[in-house]
């Protein structure tokens, strides 16, 4: 008994040192002070004001917006059909690129933003947003992909097996028993995804310059001068975006089908 | 193959089972397995067959090499005789019903049954018909808009199968289907399964670990062990006329007596039981599909419903007349159960025995520790290898 109330002090005290940042930026977003204060003497809604009333920070978010929005709408077909492959395909040397799948979450981004520099000069499209497009498809590519296996691992099989018997091909199978009841798992792994391209840096620091900024790229840069404190309002804007999206993936996760 | 047009009438239906012939089928699942081993089979147009066997002795494997789900290494399939291993399952028009039924819990009842018909194109008015039907079949008119989460295992079961026919396949593939139910359940599923089969005249594989239900549902059973066939014939062959001692045991309660062949003649085999002194067993002729020789170790079988138990007096122990086979043995145990009661004896050799006798006006009881004479006529003794 002892034993669990520790283990459960300890889970809390853990949840609250990763969401420190969270009791930080909040307050300061809020702050009435022209520098940074913490903690605030008083509270106001000035910094909003004036984050929606600079274009540049509002450019970039809808930059960054756009371009994870669309990185993720080509990024969850393409994931869930090799998720449909690894589980399900039969084909020589499956097993082996089960094993690969995570390779790419553990690939060094920085030598991966070395390199689309080199590609991206050379084919042109250095600091444009079909190159963060396309950069971005491959960062959320992964997420997608061990998300939605999970879910097609966990599916019952012989479901496919009599839609088929039944008489239809793979596809009428695929589309009126298998994605109806795995959708939420796909919509969680593009969540997850989206998350996780909406805020990635070091890939956009390197393949991109003046014309596209993304949201995390203009904070970057907005450190070198001073501390503005419209940092803490765009932080603040992040983590909102980041707990609502988590929230809705974790609720798809949980969506049972019946 | 391609879908047929639909009889007006299901029950009008009959004869339109198509055979299955297994020719060399061999399926291994890496290096170590063989899941069925070189099986050759024929099984006739319209026949209710069932494959028996214990877990893990290959017969979901067979069945999914049918369905399509798997592709054999060697050998060939052909149902109707067309060969069909190279064709794709949603074309083979095969009707399957799984352990777990595999209802699609995202649809109703209707759609599940319409599933197959829709996929033909079917017209709505003729789909609608059609699963009223099968529904009406299955006695589960009413239940359309229902989803499979709303209704009772048992009900689950018979959408699965109306499913499975509703557009009529030629043969239905069926693996465990009443394993999930419970024992009173399952017995009035297996009349009802019965009564379909009949009347829908359809060619029937069933798959089942249970002995009793093989029996009561089959026209033929192959009682498969490791991938291989042990034996096939309707079941009063495999259960009276087991062709070895895997096969006698599975089927049922089975004596197995150990002895040695002693002498041969045209109206039978005498054996000896081991031990001293070695008692004589009678064995008619033709109860074996072994041929036995001389001095070979083998055994006589004996179902305990065939034993019957007197008191040790009357006759010395060995007095056969000719017509029965003598034990003297020691009751250990005796086990009522309502209607009959179950010995379990001791010879004077060292066999142990069960014999089951039903509770009657007249007939003699016994309880542990009293002698007693075991006897069963010789015609329901078979000899099997050892
Ligand atoms: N997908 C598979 N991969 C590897 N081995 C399998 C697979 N399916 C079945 N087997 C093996 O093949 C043998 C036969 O299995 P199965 O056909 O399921 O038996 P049954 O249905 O009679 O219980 C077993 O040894 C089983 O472990
Ligand atoms: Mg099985």
């Amino acid at each position: 008994m002892g034993q669990k109330v520790f283990l459960g002090i300890l889970a809390i005290l853990i949840l609250l040192f990763i969401a420190s940042p969270v009791f930080v930026v909040l307050p300061l977003s809020f702050s009435d002070a022209r520098g940074i204060d913490f903690p605030p003497e008083s509270y106001s809604l000035r910094r909003f004001r004036d984050f929606f009333g600079a274009t540049e920070w509002l450019n970039a978010l809808w930059t960054s917006a756009k371009v994870s929005f669309f990185a993720i709408l080509i990024a969850t077909p393409l994931g869930t059909g090799m998720a449909l492959g690894l589980v399900r395909g039969k084909f020589f040397g499956r097993k082996l690129l089960n094993s690969f799948v995570i390779l790419p979450l553990v690939f060094p981004t920085l030598i991966y933003g070395l390199a689309l520099l080199f590609l991206y000069r050379r084919i042109g499209i250095y600091d444009s947003e079909l190159g963060l497009v396309l950069a971005y498809i491959v960062v959320g590519l992964p997420f997608i992909v061990l998300i939605t296996a999970a879910r097609f691992r966990s599916f019952d099989e012989s479901l496919e097996l009599t839609a088929m018997s039944l008489g239809a091909n793979w596809w009428q199978s695929f589309f009126k028993v298998t994605l109806p009841l795995t959708w939420s798992g796909i919509a969680a792994g593009a969540i997850v995804a989206f998350i996780i391209v909406f805020d990635e840096l070091i890939i956009a620091l390197f393949i991109t310059r003046i014309q596209e900024v993304t949201l995390p790229v203009k904070m970057f840069n907005s450190l070198d001068l001073d501390v503005d404190p419209l940092l803490a309002v765009v932080a603040s804007f992040l983590i909102i975006n980041s707990l609502i999206l988590a929230g809705l993936a974790a609720l798809f996760a949980r969506v049972r089908h019946e | 193959m391609t879908a047929r047009p639909l009889a007006p009438d299901p029950r009008a239906a009959t004869g339109r089972g198509e055979n299955v012939v297994f020719r060399g089928v061999t399926k291994r699942f890496g290096d170590e397995v063989v899941a069925v081993d070189t099986m050759s089979l024929e099984i006739q147009a319209g026949e209710f067959f069932t494959l028996l066997g214990p877990s893990g002795s290959g017969k979901s494997t067979l069945l999914n090499l049918v369905l399509g789900a798997l592709r054999p290494d060697e050998g060939e399939i052909l149902v109707g005789g067309e060969p069909i291993t190279s064709v794709p399952i949603h074309k083979r028009n095969i009707g399957m019903v799984f352990q777990n039924y595999a209802l699609f819990p995202h649809m109703t009842v209707f759609k599940n049954i319409a599933f197959p018909l829709g996929i033909r194109r079917m017209a709505k008015a003729e789909i609608k018909q059609r699963v009223e039907e099968v529904l009406d079949l299955v006695q589960l008119s009413g239940f359309e808009n229902r989803y499979p989460s709303q209704v009772s295992g048992g009900q689950q079961q018979r959408i699965a199968t109306a499913r499975a026919i509703a557009a009529e396949p030629p043969l239905i593939l069926m693996d465990e289907p009443l394993g999930a139910l419970d024992v009173k359940l399952r017995v009035e599923m297996q009349e009802q399964l019965r009564l379909l089969h009949r009347s829908l005249g359809v060619t029937v594989i069933y798959v089942t670990h249970d002995q009793d239900e093989a029996m009561t549902l089959s026209d033929r059973i192959a009682v498969m062990r490791d991938g291989r066939i042990e034996q096939v014939g309707t079941p009063r062959e495999v259960y009276e006329q087991p062709a070895n001692s895997f096969v006698a045991s599975f089927l049922g309660d089975a004596n197995l007596i150990a002895a040695r062949v002693v002498r041969q003649s045209d109206d039978g085999v005498e054996l000896a039981t081991r031990g001293e002194p070695g008692m004589v067993l009678r064995v008619p002729s033709d109860a074996g599909s072994m041929t036995a020789g001389l001095d070979e170790d083998v055994y006589c079988m004996v179902r305990p419903q065939r034993i019957d138990l007197t008191s040790a007096h009357p006759a010395g122990p060995g007095d056969g007349d000719g017509m029965h086979n003598l034990l003297p043995a020691t009751v250990e145990a005796a086990y009522f159960s309502g209607t009959e009661i179950r010995y379990l004896i001791t010879t004077d050799h060292g066999d142990s025995l069960h014999a089951i006798s039903a509770i009657e006006e007249g007939r003699e009881e016994f309880a542990a520790g009293d002698g007693v004479i075991a006897r069963w006529p010789v015609e329901f003794s078979r000899l099997l290898s050892s």
